[in-house]
């Protein structure tokens, strides 16, 4: 050892401090963004000086992965609890209010009024106008539907989108991280970004993230699709431009495979592609299905009947539809229903129809007429009409209610059912969502920047700055001592 | 080396994410104190808000039921009070015959009488209670009688009499006609007009068929009296036959063969409008008692559907009161990890 | 003994002390010159035979005999710097360079930077020479500088390599209920496959393939492995492939163990379009009760790139980067050392020669046997110590001036005997 390397190691010293600090600097910058993960200037020594190598927070790849799944779920199950609540919204309305349910007990009540009252014209109207108003909310709620499954095939558009953007930049990224861990640069900033790609992709679809040499990335779908292997894989969808109730929505090919959509209310899917496809073709079509069940009962329960004793069947009524005049088939559930069911034109004033229809029966000829006499208060048609909204139909099990029951119950469970979805999913989405914080929190405690310990790290750096500085400056005197000895 | 360290950003997040949490639970306990119930009632009760919705459907349902049977009611109310009147009509016309039948020179007195009964009992049996003839039956849009004068049935009467003893009643034959031959006329080609198939096409527009009204979820009553009620029909024929044949046209034996038929009729007749005031209110108390059963049922149904959302007010005032305090903390700590930092003594 | 001879005696002293302090100047002047080793002065006696009788003995007035040593052996201390191209021996050994003219020589000094034409020249322009591994791994010829060449990395842009070999592990799960549905080996649009996984490959162009693999479970315990060519592929489902299947294997599992029975297939082998055949090992594979779990996917290969930069490891071994971030080891560099370092003789630009005392020249990597380790980014300092320079010089100049002073002695002795005969 000599007083040159005792000066060269101080100034070795001095560059490693340097460093360090430019290390804390770029913590502390960093401490408010999540995707950083906190550095570490590690100070590797050898007897010959020593060198500042930044190290970067390592993090649990179990917590890690956990995290991701978490992250994954959580999106779906918050996209699947939001959605829901806006498709409950949108066709039952506020607290059931513009709920066919509560269209049905309207007409239920003026149609009893009216058959107390059977000679009033203006209860005939009234409850014909509940009866357009039953139907109109019914096609509007299969338009809803429809809408919204338009709606969610738009966003899964968007969605594949971002999700081709995301794998595209992933892709350079990725690219940056291996070329850099090859020739043993400074990858950390790419990795940073890498992290949050992937945070980002997951959010979409679910991953798992396998490693290779030269920390290449490899991702692969939970459901085993390739998604990034070198280079990113296609993801293809074609977006169905007008939904209508017997539309089947396109699937999502990640790299060929299609993506399925999860199940039950308290989803199994990951990611909001899953959630989309869930909604788009499980939750919007139950729906759907429940709406036409309901209009099929209409129909069915307001068919004409046979008044002669001749067992002619009976045949559409006050609700009719596009296969008119017989009723669709009992118990079995006919797709589209809800946007086909009409107010029978025979029964309405405004097309010409008579209103009396309604309380005699007979659109369909002078056999399902019930009072071929006219009597202005015959009642007996009316309270049949009204008891049998009490009286059982069989429900196709295919919608999410199934079994015999009346039609006003069914409607009513099937606001139940909707409401027990969407308490299921904001539950499952309150509970997926403390996970994810809870993991995040717990990795951003291991990757993340404490500003304190930062400062103190700093207060210890300026301390052997100082000490480095102290040395050169004695070396120096002791040099210049030599030197005042030399003459 | 530290064992557990905790990241800036962490601690932040934590407290921003405890407070917007604690915020919407704020809100929806606000919420909950201000109406009582819970703030959503699909999202607590989930799928039983199902069961809730069947109750409320099943309120308003029976609310509907509850208001038509007022409805028949008042119809029914309104039947009885006419029937009541009709009887007084009827008790009227029978004192005025009592007398004729004793009195041969009152002849004059009870073809009046019988005449003003004919008119009373037709403008009562014809009451319209909001455009309905509630004695109509089912056929509640025509008058339930028909005008008696010409070209009413008042010529339905007058063919029988021609064609029984084959000349008019104003003919001076008519004098000679016997009492035997009067009872006879009335007891048998006479009556026939006043009952059955005769009387509802002669007099009557009602239908036999009344009203038929469903009083309860399960439940139908008869909801109106019909005009083809033999206690009218008895009425309006002793009517006829004061109005038509205690005249001077025929021979006192006659005359009063005539008296005594219609007094009979009318006195059938009150017994028969009793028993059907009587049997009116036996329906209306089956209404009432109906409509009794679906208040208790409505009451029931609202208590356990306002059960099923209601929230305790005190134990939601209690939740308010912690959550401010909690939110207070937080800000407070929020405040206090602020200032907890090492620039700050450095 | 005589006053001329104690003159040059003192002369000679004072002429060693030069000496001694033009070294001491020189490694001032050098103390901060990468690769430069200390010179140290060493003396000896030299002794001119006296007169000896039995009654008196006569001093023959001697001199110092000067010997320059430099300290090759002793390690400098190591500077850390930014350039991948600096490079330090740490411990024994020198880099064999080439002076313009083409002549081998030994150095430390190792702040190498590539010229106009892509060698790698120190600051003094000696060029950085090595073994090509372009014919695969070399050994050292151990006793001379034949097989070296100057290392340039001009001419080794875009190198595709086709794939010829890979590796694939994934679980099968082993629930699967086996397909009815026609396989994907019949090429049907109708085909059904349980799961899907596609690679990168790399034809003789270098140009980026992907094949689609499919695995479809035809009985308990089977799994078909189909392989075909995704730019054959019909948009949407894949099926059918414009052209047949690469290859179809079988996969035959033991269902108690979950990993392939002896007898079974544990290899794809495919020619890719345009491109090598091709091996893929599935020897790895597995079903179990688990989800289907792609364990390791890689499949060699590069697509043509330019050099992006070179990297050099401390076993010597040097890669190319290229710009899909693929290396390349392209020389080897060597060290060589030889039995007694200090001995050699130096040459301008802090390089040495071989010389007669030093020993011959052993070649040798970095690492082996008693060689150093290269250090990238990193550079040897000098290993002049000021301080000791700065005490040698002052020692110097006082044996200087005692010299002067035993000269000036004789000098004033020789006047007094001058004026004895006045």
């Amino acid at each position: 050892m000599s007083l040159t390397s005792a000066l060269q190691i101080a100034q070795n010293s001095l560059l490693n401090v340097t460093r360090q600090t430019s290390v804390v600097s770029r913590n502390v910058t960093d401490a408010g963004n999540a995707d950083y993960t906190r550095r570490q200037g590690v100070v590797e020594s050898s007897n010959l000086g020593s060198r500042v190598v930044v190290v970067r927070s390592g993090v649990d790849s179990q917590l890690n992965a956990a995290s991701l799944d978490a992250l994954s779920e959580s999106s779906a199950q918050a996209l699947i609890s939001n959605r829901l609540d806006q498709l409950s919204i949108s066709i039952n309305g506020l607290d059931g209010s513009t709920s066919p349910a509560q269209g049905l007990t309207a007409l239920h009540n003026s149609l009893q009024a009216y058959s107390v009252d059977p000679s009033n014209s203006l209860l005939a109207e009234s409850a014909l106008q509940n009866a357009k108003d039953l139907v109109t909310s019914l096609n509007s709620a299969n338009g809803s539907i429809q809408t919204f499954r338009t709606s969610m095939d738009v966003e899964l558009k968007n969605e594949v989108a971002k999700l081709n953007q995301l794998l595209e930049e992933f892709h350079q990224v990725n690219s940056d991280v291996t070329n850099g861990t090859r020739s043993g640069r400074d990858v950390n900033d790419a990795l940073d970004q890498r992290d949050a790609l992937l945070r980002q992709i997951t959010e979409i679809v679910p991953v798992n993230v396998m490693t290779r040499e030269g920390n290449d990335a490899v991702l692969v779908t939970k459901g085993g699709a390739t998604l990034f292997e070198t280079v990113p894989r296609n993801v293809t969808f074609d977006p169905v431009s007008i939904y209508n109730a017997t539309t089947t929505g396109n699937p999502i090919r990640i790299d060929g495979v299609p993506v399925l959509g999860g199940s039950g209310a308290n989803t199994s899917a990951g990611g909001t592609l899953s959630a989309m496809v869930q909604l788009r073709d499980d939750s919007g079509a139950t729906i759907q299905s429940e709406l036409d069940e309901i209009a099929r009962g209409l129909i069915t329960t307001f068919a004409e009947t046979d008044a002669t004793n001749s067992a002619l069947p009976p045949l559409a009524g006050l609700f009719t539809y596009s296969g008119a005049p017989t009723i669709p088939a009992a118990g079995v559930l006919q797709t589209g229903l809800a946007a086909d069911i009409s107010i029978n034109a025979q029964y309405d004033p405004a097309q010409g129809g008579n209103i009396n229809l309604m309380r005699d029966g007979g659109a369909n000829g002078a056999a399902y007429n019930h009072n071929p006499t006219g009597a202005a208060s015959y009642s007996d048609h009316l309270i049949s009409l009204v008891q049998s909204l009490d009286g059982t139909t069989a429900f196709d099990g295919q919608s999410g209610i199934g079994g015999s029951m009346s039609l006003l119950s069914y409607a009513t469970q099937s606001i139940g059912w909707l409401d027990g979805q969407r308490s299921e999913a904001s539950q499952a989405a309150a509970t997926k969502e403390a996970l994810h914080v809870r993991l995040a929190e717990k990795i951003s405690n291991q990757t993340g920047v404490n500003i304190d310990e930062e400062m103190a790290l700093l207060l210890q750096l300026e301390h052997s700055y100082e000490a480095s500085a102290r040395v050169i400056s004695t070396v120096d005197e002791m040099l210049a001592t030599l030197m005042s000895v030399v003459r | 080396m530290k064992i557990s360290q905790v990241s800036t950003q962490a601690i932040y997040d934590n407290l921003r994410h405890s407070m917007s949490n604690l915020q919407k639970d704020f809100l929806q306990a606000q919420r909950e104190v201000n109406t009582g119930q819970v703030a959503d009632a699909g999202l607590s009760l989930g799928s039983n808000n199902g069961r809730r919705f069947t109750m409320l459907t099943d309120i308003n349902r029976l609310q509907s039921i509850a208001d038509g049977n007022s409805r028949t009611e008042a119809r029914l109310d309104m039947s009885i009070s006419v029937t009541g009147s009709i009887n007084d009509v009827a008790q009227g016309l029978l004192s005025t015959l009592t007398t004729s039948v004793s009195d041969n020179h009152t002849t004059h007195l009870a073809s009046g009488a019988g005449q003003s009964a004919l008119d009373a009992i037709s403008g009562l049996l014809n009451t319209t209670l909001s455009g309905e003839y509630i004695f109509g039956g089912i056929n509640s849009g025509e008058a339930a009688l028909l005008d008696y004068q010409s070209p009413g049935p008042k010529d339905a009467v007058d063919n029988a009499f021609f064609s029984h003893f084959g000349f008019a009643k104003t003919d001076a034959a008519a004098v000679s006609i016997t009492a035997a031959d009067m009872t006879d006329f009335i007891d048998n080609t006479l009556s026939p007009l006043f009952t059955g198939a005769g009387w509802t096409s002669t007099f009557s527009n009602a239908s036999d068929e009344t009203i038929t009204a469903r009083i309860g979820l399960n439940e139908q009553g008869v909801g109106s009296v019909s005009a083809n009620n033999s206690g009218f029909q008895n009425a309006v024929f002793a009517a006829v036959i004061a109005a038509e044949f205690i005249s001077d046209d025929f021979n006192a034996g006659a005359r009063s063969a005539a008296a005594q038929s219609a007094l009979d009729l009318v006195g059938n007749s009150t017994g028969q409008l009793a028993e059907l005031q009587g049997k009116t209110g036996l329906l209306i108390n089956r209404i009432s008692q109906s409509s009794e059963r679906l208040n208790v049922q409505m009451d029931e149904l609202t208590i356990y559907s306002d059960k099923m959302v209601e929230v305790d007010p005190y134990e939601a005032a209690t939740r308010l009161n912690s959550l401010i305090t909690q939110i207070e903390t937080s800000y407070t700590l929020t405040g206090r990890i602020q200032q907890l930092s090492l620039m700050r003594y450095i | 003994m005589s006053l001329y001879g104690m003159m040059r005696t003192s002369v000679s002293g004072m002429q060693a002390q030069a000496n001694r302090l033009s070294a001491v100047a020189d490694n001032i002047a050098n103390s901060d010159t990468t690769g430069y080793k200390a010179y140290s002065t060493h003396f000896s006696q030299l002794v001119t035979p006296g007169v000896q009788s039995e009654n008196s003995a006569q001093v023959g007035s001697g001199g110092v005999l000067t010997d320059l040593r430099q300290s090759v052996s002793k390690q400098g201390t190591l500077e850390y710097t930014t350039s991948v191209t600096d490079l330090a021996i740490n411990g024994n050994g020198f880099f064999v360079v080439n002076d313009p003219s083409g002549s081998p020589y030994l150095t430390r000094a190792g702040s190498f930077v590539p010229d106009s034409e892509g060698r790698l020249v120190n600051s003094a322009g000696m060029a950085l020479t090595g073994y090509s591994l372009e014919n695969g791994p070399v050994s050292a010829v151990a006793n001379g500088f034949g097989g070296l060449e100057e290392v340039s990395i001009v001419e080794f842009d875009l190198i595709a390599t086709a794939s010829t070999q890979g590796t694939f592990t994934a679980n099968l799960p082993s629930v699967t209920v086996p397909t009815t549905a026609p396989l994907p080996s019949a090429n049907l649009a109708t085909s059904e496959f349980d799961h899907k996984t596609s690679l990168v490959v790399y034809d003789n162009l270098g140009d980026e393939q992907l094949v689609d693999m499919y695995f479809t479970n035809t009985a308990t315990g089977d799994w078909e492995v189909t392989v075909y060519d995704q730019a054959d592929a019909s948009v949407g489902t894949g099926f059918p492939y414009a052209n047949p299947a690469l290859a179809t294997e079988t996969l035959n599992f033991d269902i108690t163990t979950g990993s392939l029975t002896g007898a079974s297939t544990n290899a794809v082998s495919f020619t890719i379009p345009n491109g090598a055949a091709t091996t893929i090992d599935m020897a790895g594979m597995s079903q179990l009760a688990a989800d289907y779990t792609v364990l390791e996917a890689e499949v060699n290969g590069n697509p043509p790139s330019p050099i992006t930069g070179i990297d050099i490891g401390s076993d010597g071994i040097l890669h190319a980067r290229y710009g899909d971030g693929s290396f390349r080891a392209l020389y080897q560099i060597p060290l060589a050392s030889v039995t007694s370092p200090d001995q050699l003789t130096a040459q301008t630009g802090s390089i040495f020669l071989e010389g007669q005392d030093s020993g011959s020249v052993q070649i040798g990597f970095p690492g082996n046997g008693s060689f150093g380790n290269i250090v990238p980014s990193a550079l040897e300092q000098s290993n002049v110590d000021l301080a000791s320079e700065l005490t040698t010089m002052i020692q110097s100049q006082r044996s200087y001036t005692a010299n002067s002073k035993a000269f000036q002695t004789g000098s004033d002795l020789l006047d007094v005997l001058v004026n004895l005969k006045r």
